[in-house]
């Protein structure tokens, strides 16, 4: 390598020579300890040769009937004059060629992108932290990996990747927030569960993961819709509180026991005005009443402190005894067992079907068993404790 | 470098002959030059080189190059 740089460094030159006795004047550079390569013997009279540029005064000193001329130079001299000529030219170049390198090199941006405002701040002061900021140097890819992971590494309850790319002068640095939903506390972790045994069929989730489908049979405090909210591989992601409706068709049975003989109250026509007064405590009438059966009706008029004032409608009616037949007296019971059981179902609950399973007549009395099918909402929200995942050893 | 050199040139002279090439290496002395004939001196004998358009290429200090139809090289 030295010796690489010595020849570049050593200044040789292409010799011409003119004159007589070639052959005496080389031998006679031997003696002079004159060292040369490259000769060409150009005419009988002419040769040239390269030799080293210190060498040239010597031979000039010595050889003075030749005529001695340097005709190139050689190596880094041989661009010396050109450069001597093109100097302002160069420079310009040298520089341009600079000013680029380091304008390819150079961030002037960093420009952080995200919606939040502190996650910007966040990583900016990071990134500043790194050097990776406004009028530095490009890191190289490997540094960038590095910082990244450094800064994820921070925090990881922020952070759930960076990507810095590189465009023209600037950094795009693009994030996403790590979002961790909380697994509530374990007071309001619920599960939907069956008050009753029966068919599912109607299942409204609002929140929660369906165990159970339309068509499935569930037993009493069956889990339904579960507040633990698992992956295919049994993992659980989410814990709520499990809401929504579960219908089921369920089985009731109704008793009525039905007098043959009641009394009917029939309207005569006849009717009176009257004023009540609800004290609270008890209730006054201000006229007597009147007849001897009748059916009163009560229409609240206003109130004054805690008095409350009504207009009252007394209808006449006449009491007639009667007897239902059989048939009238069954289906009298159906008709009340069914009511009786309608009394227990809301708006959105239904009777699917009715079927009188016993009915028997004793002491002027029918007695009836009815087995009625239901479409009843059978979930019911029920606290639970989650179960300790098991560590494996 | 120059140690290297010593090493693997550990010989009092050689000389290497081409087609249209000669090169002697530890020369003391260039005694004659023509286009037919160099006679060149070395420490125990002289050499004699025989030839058509003999032309020196490289002449150093102590190795020289000489180009041409070479005939005949005789020890003297």
């Amino acid at each position: 390598m030295l010796n690489i740089i010595n020849h570049i460094k050593t200044h040789k030159v292409e010799v011409e020579v003119t004159g007589p006795f070639l052959n005496h004047f080389l031998i006679n550079l031997y003696r002079l300890h004159i060292n040369i390569n490259n000769v060409k013997y150009l005419k009988e009279d002419k040769i040239s040769f390269i030799t080293d540029y210190d060498n040239i005064e010597k031979i000039s000193a010595n050889f003075k009937d030749y005529k001695i001329k340097i005709k190139n130079h050689e190596g880094i001299y041989k661009i010396r004059p050109f450069i001597i000529r093109n100097k302002i030219f160069l420079s310009c170049l040298v520089l341009g060629l600079f000013l680029l390198a380091i304008s390819q090199n150079i961030i002037v941006k960093v420009d952080v992108i995200h919606s939040d405002k502190d996650i910007r701040q966040l990583v900016k002061e990071e990134l500043e932290y790194y050097h990776v900021k406004s009028l530095t140097f490009k890191k190289s890819y490997k540094q960038l990996q590095e910082i990244k992971q450094k800064i994820l590494d921070k925090y990881p309850d922020k952070l759930e990747w960076i990507e810095i790319e590189n465009v023209g002068m600037t950094y795009k640095v693009r994030i996403e927030q790590r979002i961790i939903t909380k697994i509530k506390d374990n007071n309001n972790l619920c599960n939907i569960v069956a008050q009753k045994s029966g068919i599912i069929t109607k299942i409204i989730n609002k929140q929660g993961m369906n165990i159970k489908t339309t068509g499935d049979y569930v037993s009493k405090g069956d889990i339904i819709i579960a507040g633990d909210i698992k992956t295919a591989e049994d993992e659980v992601k989410n814990r709520v509180c499990a809401t929504g409706e579960v219908y089921a068709e369920i089985w009731l049975t109704a008793n009525v026991s039905l007098p043959l003989n009641y009394k009917e109250k029939q309207k005569t026509g006849e009717k009176r005005w009257n004023f009540m007064i609800d004290t609270g405590k008890e209730k006054k009438i201000l006229l007597k009443n009147r007849f001897k059966n009748s059916i009163i009706k009560n229409k609240k008029l206003f109130k004054v402190g805690p008095f409350t004032f009504y207009k009252q409608t007394e209808y006449e009616v006449k009491i007639k005894n009667k007897k239902y037949n059989l048939e009238q007296a069954e289906k009298e019971a159906l008709s009340q067992a069914l009511s009786k059981v309608k009394m227990q179902l809301n708006d959105k609950e239904r009777i699917i079907t009715q079927k009188v399973l016993n009915k028997d007549v004793k002491n002027s009395k029918m007695k009836i068993e009815v087995f009625v099918s239901v479409e009843k909402q059978i979930g019911k929200q029920v606290n639970y404790v989650p179960q300790l995942e098991q560590e494996s050893s | 470098m120059e140690n290297i050199k010593s090493f693997l040139y550990d010989k009092d002279y050689f000389i290497s002959i081409f087609d249209k090439y000669i090169y002697v290496f530890n020369y003391l002395d260039l005694l004659h030059f023509s286009e037919t004939e160099i006679n060149l001196k070395l420490e125990k004998f002289k050499l004699l080189i025989n030839g058509q358009n003999l032309s020196i290429i490289k002449m150093m200090e102590k190795e020289i190059l000489i180009e041409g139809e070479i005939e005949k090289v005789t020890k003297c």
